[in-house]
Order: structure tokens, then sequence, then C-alpha cells
């Protein structure tokens, strides 16, 4: 893997996930047929799947793009265009428009950018594998890791309804050292690694609203080393992070609401 | 990512192209009338779009098995290290069921490959996988057996909704795939990249929910952008629009490419559009899909240079230039 750092984490979290069960809509509602076309899939009765309902009257958040607008906001323009990767699996709520170019226009973004799918709540560890190779290695990127369901099965999933963004950089505050399947007893790893602070959860922000959490309350110092778990129903991911200078990490946590 | 000036990136091969198509069709005149659309408007895309049958699943045919049996075809019993599979739908049924990954990865035969879905940039996807697989191949460590995956595909017919962009086109259901491998591989490619492009205007992400002016405008647009960055990708492989042997063009209407043509100053002859009638728009492998029937039927020579062009909804295109590498076994 390349040298990658992240310099800046930006979230933006719903204030107030409005979800609606589907079984409510009216039966020609899209929205109700498309909950009722992953209930098929997933195998489970489709009077448990809710609908996300958007924020009254916000446009954005009608077409899907409003959390990811507002996290990339809240980790603010970068000076020189740079490549956006937006990390998100599964359905939007409106699959009429377009929600990453309904993004780029809201900020402004004059960069490249490419959506990352069907990583699940892997997306969260495993698309730095990616990164690894896909960040040109003199280039800057941004990415935005979204666990914002439009569908949701309420008895057995719990979104954080957030989106992640960060600032990718040659250096910078945390460094990126591993990623996939990460055994700390590894010899190619620095065995200041084997205490790292384990961070865990089953959806793809899980582990990076914790990682917040701790870096702003100062239970992760200089030198210490971080493991990023997700942990989906079929496999795990991992990414391990150094701090190396957490104290210059610019972090910020935005809430979505009416 | 979007338009690589080719220092950053690999010089890559590209593997023949696979294309798995149903065997199942449908004409589009019966896609249109289910939907409600009047015998008037319905002649507009068959006689002025070009468009009569879709690629539709058959009962039993599943979408799934067209990705896996491109793939298969296109990896020829090797492996890959990477799969980028390029969709052009954010709502894909077959691929809700849990576990669609690792589906895919054990169908393809490379159950240790590393799988990324490249999304969210419509139907340019799977040019842009070619592009990212270039980074692959230009990384750090990278080696000559390296392969990269690059699967497209999209099914339209889950949904009619989802298949008909009014006024333009109707899509079906098609796979393709390629090997895009290192510039020093053992392997014999058919292509050689030469050269990409992109553009993007954000203006346009309302997409179906754009009003007529703007679709009028998005079209408009379109027109321009091709023209642009057809004349720059040709540019970094230091060639002119005019010494491009062939278009592969992105297969949505015949109306689009004959505005092109008229508008860009390229022969007609040049795009290849065989597939429209028979095949029509199949979300991101069109381009793809036009150099494989080009090279299946003899049209394609050693030294041919050809461009490959993908428009997306949103609004992006994306151009790769390719040289073809022999001649036709």
């Amino acid at each position: 893997m390349t040298d990658l750092y992240i310099d800046a984490l930006a979230i933006a979290v719903r204030a107030q996930p409005r979800l609606q069960p589907s079984a409510g809509l009216p039966v020609r509602d899209e929205r109700r047929r498309m909950a009722a076309m992953i209930a098929r899939n997933r195998g489970i009765p489709a009077e448990r799947m809710s609908v996300r309902q958007p924020l009254p009257g916000n446009l954005a958040d009608a077409e899907d793009y409003a959390i990811t607008s507002r996290a990339l906001d809240a980790l603010g323009r970068p000076d020189h265009d740079q490549p956006l990767f937006l990390v998100r699996s599964g359905p939007v709520t409106d699959p009429m428009t377009a929600p990453l170019a309904a993004t780029l226009h809201a900020v402004g973004w004059t960069g490249d950018d490419m959506g990352v799918s069907h990583l699940e709540e892997q997306g969260g560890t495993q698309v730095f594998s990616l990164l690894g190779w896909a960040v040109p290695e003199n280039r800057r990127a941004t990415v935005v890791i979204v666990d914002d369901p439009a569908y949701v099965d309420e008895q057995t999933e719990k979104p954080t309804f957030a989106a992640v963004a960060l600032r990718l950089a040659r250096t910078g505050a945390l460094r990126v050292v591993a990623s996939g399947e990460v055994d700390l007893e590894a010899r190619a790893l620095p065995r200041a690694a084997r205490h790292a602070h384990a961070l865990s959860g089953p959806g793809a922000c899980d582990a990076w609203l914790d990682l917040h959490a701790a870096l702003s309350s100062g239970t992760v110092s200089r030198g210490e080393f971080v493991l990023l778990r997700t942990i989906g129903d079929e496999c795990q991911g991992s990414l391990l992070l150094e701090a190396v200078r957490p104290q210059e990490l610019i972090m910020t946590r935005v809430p979505l609401e009416d | 990512m979007g338009a690589p000036p080719g220092t950053l990136c690999a010089d890559v091969g590209l593997s023949r192209v696979s294309v798995q198509f149903p065997r199942g069709n449908e004409s589009v005149d019966r896609v249109l009338e289910r939907a409600g659309y009047s015998a008037f408007e319905r002649r507009v895309f068959a006689k002025f779009h070009g468009l009569r049958d879709t690629p539709t699943l058959a009962p039993g045919e599943r979408m799934e098995d067209l990705l896996v049996g491109a793939g298969r075809e296109a990896l020829a019993g090797c492996g890959a290290d990477v799969v980028l599979y390029a969709h052009s739908q954010v709502v894909q049924e077959f691929a809700i069921r849990p576990g669609f990954a690792r589906r895919m990865l054990d169908g393809l035969g490379v159950p240790g490959a590393e799988f990324y879905g490249i999304s969210h940039i419509n139907c340019v996807s799977m040019l842009r996988a070619v592009e990212v697989a270039r980074r692959y191949h230009a990384r750090p460590g990278a080696g000559p057996g390296d392969r990269v995956l690059v699967l497209g595909g999209d099914q339209g017919s889950y949904d009619d909704s989802a298949r008909i962009i009014p006024g333009v086109t109707v899509a079906g259901d098609a796979a393709a795939a390629v090997v895009v491998h290192p510039p020093r591989s053992q392997e014999s490619s058919r292509y050689r990249y030469l050269s990409g492009g992109a553009v993007r205007d954000d203006r346009f992400h309302r997409v179906l929910r754009m009003t007529q002016e703007e679709l009028t405008r998005y079209a408009k647009a379109c027109l321009g952008y091709v023209a642009t960055v057809l004349h720059e990708a040709a540019g970094r492989a230091g060639l002119r629009v005019t010494d491009l042997d062939w278009i592969m063009p992105d297969l949505t209407s015949a109306t689009f490419w004959r505005d092109f043509c008229r508008a860009a100053g390229v022969e007609r002859d040049r795009v290849c559009l065989d597939l429209l009638p028979v095949r029509g728009h199949n979300f991101g492998i069109d381009a793809m899909s036009a150099l494989w029937h080009a090279d299946l039927t003899g049209r394609l020579r050693h030294g041919d240079r050809c461009a490959l062009i993908a428009v997306g909804a949103g609004a992006y295109v994306q151009v790769v230039v390719v040289e073809v590498v022999g001649e036709q076994p």
C-alpha cells in the first residue's frame, strides 16, 4: 500500500432519522414496491421494511445527497482539484436522479469523482485497499463513506444514518498502516500495533464515529494505533491507523436536521 | 481518474472483449406500448432512433449468470487480482440478495480477488473502470502477471421505469468483460490502450426529473462534450479525430450519432452502429459491445485506432482510445 494519511475527518449525522413502515405507504408508491423487492430478495416479510423519509421541504434530501454534501461542506473545500470517492452501497431514495453528480454540483466540486459500491458494511475499511492504489501517488483525495440507507429492516439493522468525509494526503495526522484482514501479531507491523485501540461496529461508519469520539476525548494519544473493524454477517474488515500527529487532525461533526 | 494525462498511469493492454446477451429479446415497441407511449412516439423510437429490439432475460435466466459468463470468457481460464464491476443503475434487484460480491468472485473462479463496484457515474462506468484498472497497474510493486477484470452490465428489464429514458432510448439486459493487462505482460493483448479523456457537467444531475427545457440543453451539451473529449483524447495519443479509424459509440440512439457526425464532421460509416437496431442500448457496455461486434465480424485490422465513447446521465462523457494489435485469427 502506498503511504496514505488522513488529515481531516468530518461527520454528518441525521439528528432524527424519519423512518416510516413501508406498509403504511400507498400500495402503488414506488418506495413501497422497492421495499417489497428488497424484502423478497432478503427472504424477510415486507412488513419488516421501513422507508427513510426525506426532511420536509429539503430537495437535496429527497434526491438523496443531503448527508453527503453536508459531510463534504463540513470537511471544507480542498485547495486544489482532487478525486472524490463516494463509498455507498444499496438503493437510493430517488433512482431517477444522479446523487453523486448532485452532491458535486451542490458543493462546487471540480475534481474527478467516482462511486464505489458493493462493499456493503465493509465500505468503512475495505475501500482503503482500493484507495491504496487508486489514488495517484502525487495526489491528495477525498473519500466519503455513507451509511444512510433509504430502506431499513428495523429488526436486524441499526444504521448510523451518517456520512464520514475524510481528506487523504501524503502526510498528515493519521497514517493508514494496513487494511483488509489485519493480523496485529504480524511481523510486518510495529510491535506497538498489538496494543491498538479496537473500535468496531456492524455498519460502514460505526467505527469512524467511535474514532471521532475517541480522538475528541483524547483517548488516543500520539504514537498509538487504532484498529477499526467492520463486522458484517458474512465477513469482517479491518483498517489499522497510527496516530502520528493526532493533535493536527481537523475534526468536525455536524447534524443533518430539519 | 476521469481524464488521465497518461503520465500517471500504465499504458496497458486489453484482452478481447467478451459480451453476453440473454436468450430473450423484446421489441422496443412493445416495451413502450406497455408504458403507455402513443403510436406516434413509438414510431420516433423506431424510425429516428433506430431502436427495434432490446435484450431481455428469458424466464429462468439470471443477470448474475450473464455477468459470470462474460467474465469467465474474458478471463479465459486464468485468474484476476482485482474485479471491477461497473454498473449504471443504483437499484439492482439481482444484487440486493446478500453476498453478491462473494457469489460473483466464486462464480468467476477468482475467490481471492478484490471486488469493487464502480458506480454512481452511470453509463461511463465501464470505460472509467478501465482507467481505474490502469491505476492498479501503475502502483508501486505492480507485476507483469497482474490482471484486472473489468466487468460491466445492468438489468434494465426488472422494471420498465428503469429501462426507458423518455424520448431517448430503451435499455436492456447484457454483460461485457475485458481483462486489462500491465504494459510488460507476457500475455498477448488484442488492444493497446492509447489515451483517454473525460468530462462532467453536473448541472444535469436531475436526470429523469429534468424539465423538457433542461433535457434539450442536456442533449445539446452532450453533443459538444463528446466532440471536445474525443478531440482531446485523440490529441493525447498524438492523433487527430480524422486519424481514428472507428468510433465505438454509446448505443442510445441513431439520432444522437447523426447529429454528432453532422456537427463534428465525422463520416457516419466510421461509427459502428450495427448493433443498435438489434441490441440497442445496454447501459455502460455499449462501446465495448460495439468493439466486440466489429472484431467478431472482421472489420478490425492491425493498427486500427478505435475510440470508445460513453455518455452517462448526470452528465458524464468518457472516451478511451485503443489500437488493434495483431490480425483477427
